[in-house]
């Protein structure tokens, strides 16, 4: 039984690779993009705030899933045909940037009005105001929110099974199939239970190292 | 002599309200002037509209004699080049109501900042300086510690020497006692008047009757957007001319 386990476990690990590399890319990829535009929203001329209101609106009102056929599926109607994993970061990216973009702008306007006058009889410029004054302390007010999403992010890898890719879901149930045992369902689970505990201990991390002036 | 402030018929609405309705006014260097009267006649919206807090609707503002902005009353604005509007504003420092100290930095890093960030100081010099207003305001031992960890007055305290420590020529200073708890008002008040005989020109915003009539060499009295008297402590305090000041200054007797 052991054995089993150990063997079931090698094999589903095996495509667990994949579930991080999306997730890490999807991170890296959508956390800047997501800042940008929420600064675009807050400081940006109307029409640009419209438009990323708009963007938000779509990309948060549809399903991930859809979104991902439409740009692995979708796109090579018009001869834009993407491998599977850039379809997948593509669309991990621009749909999280979407939830993170107004997380963001959420947390910049909650911070006091007073700390942007404070920066200005200082005669600091825009950028020297959002990046050394509001951005930090915004960051730090988002981060509960945006440690929800990560353990989403971690969990919604699971939807590249349907563009034929192999992460450790569909590993562990190619040995379902197999098998016809729970087993590879458990350990799955257990997988995804220690990555989602690696994302909140991560968090709870840079909580308490930003969270300091507290 | 050169006014350090000159204002010249400056307008500024909020909707249908005149909160300054053709103010004029000069500062010479060293004076120290206090801004009194009562709630929402226009004295903050003066005061933030010297640095630009507040964008005026019509007037001409000038520093150390070069306009920071001018505009006609038809609202044709005078073209004044940004840099020629940055280097005159960094002769202002402010000190506001609420502190708004940036609570993520520590004491000494409110205070150095500003100067290695905009003014592109050495780390270690603007320590020096900091070091050294830290010990003006009576603050050495709070130097690294977080602002949520001091009490309101020893705040402002920080916030004024955050202020000084772009080495401004004047100091705002905007109501700078109301959000602090009685018994934490002195200390603020110390380290103004310590500033005052210091020869710092300042401008102050308060509440504070004694306080304003013992530092300032001039006392303005605004009311509805206008200035009503403008003379020294004890003309504008001891024998006011205007009812309106009488009503005002016999309420904090």
């Amino acid at each position: 039984m052991i054995e089993y386990i150990i063997a079931t476990t090698g094999y589903i690990l095996k495509g667990c690779g994949l579930t991080l590399s999306l997730f890490a890319v999807t991170a890296l990829g959508s956390v800047p993009l997501a800042i940008l535009f929420a600064l675009g929203r807050v400081s940006g001329p109307k029409y640009l705030d419209r438009t990323l209101g708009v963007y938000a609106w779509v990309f948060r009102g549809t399903p991930l899933l859809l979104q991902l056929f439409f740009i692995y599926y979708g796109l090579s109607i018009f001869g834009i045909s993407l491998k599977p994993f850039t379809a997948a970061s593509l669309t991990f990216i621009i749909n999280y940037a979407a939830y993170l973009m107004e997380i963001f702008r959420s947390g910049i306007q909650s911070i006091d009005r007073g700390q942007y006058e404070a920066a200005k009889a200082l005669n600091m410029t825009y950028t020297q105001t959002m990046r050394r004054i509001i951005l930090p302390q915004a960051l730090k007010r988002t981060i509960p929110p945006c440690c929800n999403e990560s353990i989403t992010l971690v969990k919604d890898t699971a939807l590249v099974i349907v563009i034929g890719m192999g992460d450790l879901l569909r590993s562990a149930k190619e040995v379902f199939t197999r098998d016809f045992r729970i087993t590879p369902f458990v350990i799955a689970a257990i997988i995804y239970l220690i990555m989602t505990s690696g994302v909140i201990a991560v968090f709870r991390k840079i909580e308490d190292r930003l969270g300091v002036y507290e | 002599m050169i006014k350090i402030i000159s204002m010249k018929g400056v307008c500024k609405n909020f909707g249908p309200v005149k909160a300054l309705d053709n103010v004029n006014l000069d500062v010479s260097e060293g004076e120290v002037i206090s801004i009194i009267g009562p709630s929402g006649s226009g004295k903050s919206t003066l005061l933030r509209s010297i640095n630009q807090l507040e964008k005026i609707d019509s007037g001409r503002i000038e520093i150390e004699g070069e306009p920071v902005i001018s505009i006609t009353p038809g609202g044709v604005h005078e073209h004044i080049p940004r840099k020629q509007i940055t280097r005159l504003n960094k002769k202002l420092g402010m000190v506001f109501q609420h502190f708004n100290l940036f609570p993520h930095k520590t004491v000494i890093e409110n205070i150095t900042e500003a100067p290695v960030i905009v003014n592109k100081m050495k780390p270690s010099d603007a320590e020096e300086i900091a070091l050294r207003l830290l010990e003006t305001v009576g603050l050495t031992d709070k130097k690294d510690v977080y602002p949520s960890r001091i009490s309101g007055g020893q705040k402002q305290r920080v916030a004024i020497a955050r202020a000084l420590g772009m080495q401004p020529d004047i100091l705002l200073c905007d109501e700078p006692t109301s959000a602090l708890d009685p018994e934490l008002v002195g200390e603020v008040l110390a380290t103004l008047r310590k500033l005052a005989r210091e020869k710092m020109t300042m401008i102050v915003v308060t509440h504070e009757m004694s306080f304003a009539r013992e530092i300032s060499d001039r006392i303005i009295f605004m009311d509805e957007g206008k200035i009503l008297a403008d003379g020294l402590p004890d003309q504008v305090l001891g024998t006011p001319e205007h009812p309106r000041i009488r009503e005002f200054v016999k309420k904090f007797i």
